[in-house]
């Protein structure tokens, strides 16, 4: 019935979560299955657009009854937020990577538009899409230029090697408390040698 | 319990039609019931309550998902099924390490239940009415 990792598990565990730290520990252990499956599956979703890699996330948590939802907005950012009882609320900021200036610009987005960190509302995701070669080095980029231009920023976990995230926070205007954003890219390269 | 406002709610989510469907269902399953009869709820009962319910995942579905979004409706729980057929609650904190580690200690005697998985069953309670976000 349980904690053998299947979906099954997985919505269970999102049931029976006894905290917002739970919530945010088992949606992240979620999304990293669904990510998974984007670069397990990108000789076929090659063409799909921001959008469709979206909503194909938004899909498979709703498929574990999770209450996420896709927004589309101007200038192509793609949102995901993810809600749950308790005031919970998560949102993913998302882009197929062609420059840095959108990475700027949606750690700008997040850092802005939660500037009012509260408890179960204090966690985003910067989500990249990398079709190119080495992904490794453009999240590792990434983080280099977050530090080099923004100050106020702390570094809370370097998982880049291993797992090809890292996670900051920064302080919050209104509230004094930390926002801490989660930057992962999703490698997706199709360039099958013959 | 009003429900009223949660159909409304559950009608602006945009979850899939065939989940709403039955999260809707179960809604109206749920009008009416005293908070004694609400206290225990059973996979049976969603069962044998909801009208025109087609077997399937839907059902657990949508009782996770009105466990868990926002507007939440439901608490869930679980219990072992006793020697005698008699549900034992388990408490959340229980049940959670059982989810994790696959092992329960039998709440009454200490004893290993052997094979967990296959003894405890899911309930579900509503939620008090205080709790409940407008």
């Amino acid at each position: 019935m349980m904690h053998n990792g299947t979906s099954f598990d997985n919505g269970l565990a999102w049931m029976f979560a006894q905290s917002h730290e739970e919530r945010l520990s088992i949606l992240e252990n979620i999304l990293t299955g669904c990510y998974q499956k984007l670069t397990d599956g990108r000789k076929d979703n090659q063409k799909h657009n921001e959008d469709a890699l979206s909503i194909a996330i938004v899909n498979m948590l709703q498929m574990l009854s999770i209450d996420a939802e896709h927004d589309r907005k101007k200038g192509g950012h793609c949102d995901i937020t993810v809600r749950a009882r308790e005031n919970f609320l998560w949102i993913g900021e998302a882009k197929i990577h062609s420059g840095y200036s959108w990475l700027e610009d949606g750690f700008a987005q997040l850092s802005k538009r939660y500037g009012l960190s509260q408890y179960g509302r204090d966690h985003g995701e910067i989500i990249i899409y990398h079709r190119g070669r080495n992904s490794g080095a453009i999240i590792l980029k990434w983080h280099d230029r977050l530090f080099e231009k923004h100050e106020g920023i702390t570094l809370e976990e370097d998982c880049i090697k291993d797992h090809m995230f890292f996670r900051t926070s920064h302080s919050c205007r209104a509230t004094g408390r930390k926002f801490f954003i989660r930057h992962i890219i999703i490698p997706m390269l199709h360039d099958p040698e013959k | 319990m009003n429900l009223d406002h949660t159909r409304t709610i559950l009608k602006s989510t945009r979850i899939n039609p065939d989940l709403l469907d039955v999260c809707l269902d179960v809604t109206n399953a749920l009008e009416g019931l005293d908070e004694e009869r609400g206290s225990f709820l059973t996979y049976s009962f969603f069962v044998n309550s909801v009208d025109n319910l087609k077997p399937g995942e839907k059902l657990l579905a949508a009782l996770n998902f009105l466990s868990t979004f926002e507007y939440a409706i439901l608490d869930a729980h679980a219990y072992l099924d006793g020697d005698r057929g008699e549900p034992i609650i388990l408490s959340d904190k229980t049940f959670h390490d059982m989810a994790k580690t696959g092992i329960l200690v039998h709440p009454d005697d200490g004893e290993i239940v052997k094979d967990p998985m296959s003894k405890v069953r899911l309930f579900f309670s509503l939620r008090s009415e205080e709790n409940l976000v407008e």
